[in-house]
């Protein structure tokens, strides 16, 4: 059962069409969005006219990235219970995200700078802000175009020495990456927050309807019996009981060796702090907040992005495990090692039962077109960011020394996604056989290190000040960034058996000294401490002025935007 | 958990600018030292607090689990069905309960507080024209206000707003909300002491609805104008909706200065009305 090989054209073209389908709606509401947007209350926040529930809806699109809907539902039907570790961090991270996010949304206008700059000397933070945006970004968003040029390669069946329309792999897969990027740019350019806004809210649709689709016929192959569909699961993935318990992939024990069962839990532990502490500081996250017409819609928006996101996570527990027992993981690492074909794989072979090979095909091709939207609103909400963040902050705030006209800023802002993209498209086809995974997970130990640590102290601490978030913020990043480099991810991690690197530089070099491949555990507390010593080191007393200012707004909502 | 009797020691000077005028800052200050917003913020930092604390360290328990008790993790409670799993189902269910917990007690205890303190202070710090332009009062001034025993710092501010203006003019929509639908109306919970003048945390969980407020106020003087909402609710969303537009001109987050040809494109529009 081979996924891409079953596929014949006719399921290609399948796919395809329901992808040019998607591709279409999107580049017609993204021309709508253009029409419609006039100022940079609309540009960037989108005229703050959506509601709690179509900005939870947004929000829940940004965040289940093609890493959390493939890569989870991978990760279960690979090593079972450890993958469901990973979307309990991912759920748990909005109960964070839920205490700030009314006091972001009353404080800020745009950007997390805003928030951050709000009692301080303007032109040090948004400087710091906009380096941090627009580094965890395109991290992020590296990870992801690398990701997308890998998987739909792999979803329409191209594979090394395979042709697609012509193309040899190689080509396609460069191919891709650069279509995603230009639609990305597109959406951001033209559509601004209103179109990237209604993108995610249909990828999000989608995804959801899908997710539902294929649980419901997971379940129903099981007579609706979690339990038996757990046994089915434990017995196919030859692990038996232990395919249930946590440990496969996190934390593995290594026999004999006390130190190194311990490093490989420290590091599962200190992944699981990044997860659970970056979600509230990824500003992509943050700039959705600022979509809607106050903090109590704010708040509401979250509340149903906790909900949404729960629930998808809980079917992809269905889906690993499914996939498991009904495809099998032989079959799932021929296609891809990592797991990422699971999810459409288990689509093929659930239609198959229901409807044949012509129900298979379409349920496949539903779910590859799922993937695309998936892949195309999460980077288009990260390029808008990082482009919101350079024009508003840097431009608008430390060039212009906060007069620009706004006419000007946008035009900055529309440019900055155009070259910020154009930027990622590049270096995402330089990398392209680089295993950039590790990028995604970097991206959250970067906003729990910098980001979280300026926004926690800015709203709590009355005496934080400039230098402390400053220091925290170039703190946080300088650490997150110094410890991977010295980490096994980059160098010196071998394949015991073959030998062969399983780090960024080839075998034989190495100079890891660090010993975690997950930063936080260091990075968010060095983090913390950073913009705590810089603020006491600074003589610099906060304005008490603005601080009860921004008090009474945090709080209130009164005068906020 | 009755609040320490905060002293308004702002009596109504509002003569430091030479008028009947206060700068942002100093409607800010004053805000910050009522003790309405006090209690908002003691409420506030306790509900974040004991909701951070919980989760953080039912999460972190579950992650140690995870990683050094496997043995347990492992163990069977029902079939295939073991407690890893029900551990990680319940952080999704604990996850759901705190979230949900959190927005009702915000729902109840948080935002009708915040509303109360927004419905008194709102100033708009640059809208001078506000006074400049013809407005309808409804008859009441603030001396009125004072002769009702409402607290310094609204009358103070209130005064200086052009009380009770009523119209729908966009320019004018921050001051709307001091109009007479939402100000100066005790907030469900709170009782003000007699003697201090200072506001009280009656009762830690503020009540659930309007309803209770207005049936609060009975002791509180005549304000009977709160009970019918007027059919269109200025205080909560529009004022921003006007300031939306607010160009980027007007300088960093803090100042909130409306651009002078901020164009109120949504007002209007929708209202997310705030009656619950």
């Amino acid at each position: 059962m081979n996924a891409a090989a079953a596929q014949d054209s006719g399921g290609r073209a399948l796919t395809f069409g329901l992808f040019l389908t998607f591709v279409v709606i999107t580049l017609a509401i993204t021309i709508w969005a253009r029409l419609n947007t006039r100022g940079a209350e609309d540009f960037y926040a989108g005229g703050r006219a959506f509601s709690g529930p179509q900005n939870g809806l947004a929000l829940a699109g940004d965040y289940m990235s093609a890493a959390s809907f493939l890569g989870i539902a991978g990760i279960i039907a690979l090593s079972g219970y450890d993958g469901f570790l990973y979307s309990i961090g991912f759920l748990v991270a909005w109960v964070v995200t839920l205490l700030l996010v009314e006091m972001i949304r009353n404080t800020g206008r745009f950007t997390m700078g805003d928030v951050l700059a709000y009692r301080m000397r303007q032109p040090p933070v948004r400087t710091a802000a906009t380096v941090s945006t627009v580094t965890v970004s395109v991290f992020y968003l590296l990870a992801q175009m690398v990701g997308a040029g890998a998987l739909v390669s792999l979803l329409l069946g191209i594979r090394s020495g395979d042709t697609f329309l012509g193309m040899p792999a190689q080509t396609a897969d460069v191919v891709t990456i650069v279509v995603v990027g230009a639609l990305m740019v597109c959406y951001v350019m033209f559509g601004g927050m209103k179109g990237t806004t209604w993108v995610q809210m249909v990828k999000a649709g989608l995804l959801m309807g899908g997710a539902v689709v294929m649980t419901g016929l997971v379940l129903a192959r099981f007579g609706f019996d979690a339990g038996e569909m757990l046994h089915s699961a434990a017995k196919a993935s030859g692990e038996g009981e232990r395919f249930l318990a946590p440990g496969l992939r996190y934390g593995q024990e290594i026999d004999g060796d006390p130190v190194g069962t311990l490093l490989n839990k420290l590091d599962f532990i200190s992944l699981a702090l990044a997860l659970v502490l970056g979600t509230a500081g990824l500003p992509h996250i943050v700039t959705r907040f600022f979509t809607v017409p106050d903090g109590r819609a704010a708040r509401g928006s979250v509340n149903w992005t906790i909900g949404l996101v729960g629930a998808f996570y809980l079917m992809t527990l269905a889906l690993g495990f499914g996939a498991t027992a009904l495809v099998g993981r032989a079959a799932i690492t021929a296609e891809d090692p990592s797991g990422n074909t699971a999810a459409p794989q288990l689509a093929q072979v659930l239609g198959e039962h229901v409807a044949g090979p012509v129900g298979g095909e379409v349920l496949l091709a539903f779910i590859c077109a799922v993937a695309f939207a998936t892949i195309l609103a999460v980077v288009a909400g990260l390029l808008l960011t990082s482009s919101m963040s350079l024009a508003h902050d840097y431009f608008g705030h430390v060039l212009m020394l906060g007069r620009p006209r706004e006419s000007q800023e946008v035009a900055v802002a529309r440019l900055a996604s155009f070259l910020i993209g154009s930027l990622a498209i590049l270096l995402a086809v330089f990398a392209r056989n680089v295993n950039v995974a590790f990028l995604v997970a970097l991206a959250f130990a970067m906003s729990a290190s910098a980001n979280l640590p300026a926004l926690v102290l800015t709203l709590f601490w009355r005496r934080f000040n400039t230098a402390g978030v400053v220091w925290g913020i170039y703190g946080g990043l300088a650490s997150c960034l110094v410890l991977v480099a010295l980490s096994p991810v980059v160098s010196g991690r071998t394949d015991p058996a073959t030998g062969a690197s399983l780090s960024l530089f080839p075998a034989g070099i190495d100079f890891h000294v660090f010993p975690l491949e997950n930063p936080g555990l260091v990075s968010i507390p060095v983090g913390f401490l950073c913009a705590v010593i810089g603020t006491l080191l600074s003589g610099e007393r906060s304005d008490a002025g603005k601080r009860s200012e921004m008090s009474v707004r945090a709080l209130t909502g009164l005068g906020s935007y | 958990m009755a609040a320490e009797p905060a002293p308004l020691n702002h009596e109504p000077d509002h003569d430091r600018t030479g008028g009947a005028r206060r700068g942002p800052a100093d409607a800010y200050t004053e805000t910050a030292r009522d003790s309405r917003f006090r209690l908002l913020r003691r409420r506030h930092l306790r509900a974040t607090i004991t909701v951070a604390v919980v989760f953080f360290t039912w999460y972190l328990a579950y992650v140690a689990l995870s990683a050094f008790a496997r043995d347990l993790m492992a163990h069977s409670v029902t079939g295939a069905v073991n407690a890893a799993l029900v551990l990680g189902l319940l952080q999704f269910a604990s996850t759901f309960l705190l979230a949900g917990l959190y927005a009702l007690y915000a729902r109840r205890a948080l935002d009708p507080l915040a509303k109360e303190i927004r419905g008194e202070t709102d100033d708009p710090p640059d809208d001078h024209r506000a006074s400049d332009e013809p407005v309808l009062t409804d008859g009441r001034d603030a001396a009125e206000d004072f002769q009702q025993g409402r607290s310094g710092a609204a009358a103070s501010v209130g005064d200086t707003q052009g009380e009770g203006m009523d119209t729908h003019r966009p320019g004018l929509a921050r001051t709307q909300r001091n109009g007479p639908s939402g100000r100066r109306d005790p907030v469900a919970g709170l009782r003000r002491d007699e003697n201090s003048g200072a506001w009280t945390d009656e009762l830690p969980v503020a009540r659930p609805d309007a309803e209770t407020a207005t049936g609060n106020r009975a002791d509180l003087g005549p304000a009977p104008r709160r009970t019918v909402p007027r059919p269109r609710r200025t205080d909560e969303v529009t004022p921003r909706r006007a300031y939306g537009s607010a160009g980027l001109a007007s300088g960093d987050a803090g100042d909130m200065r409306p651009h002078r040809n901020a164009a109120p494109r949504y007002l209007g529009r929708t209202d997310r009305g705030t009656v619950r």
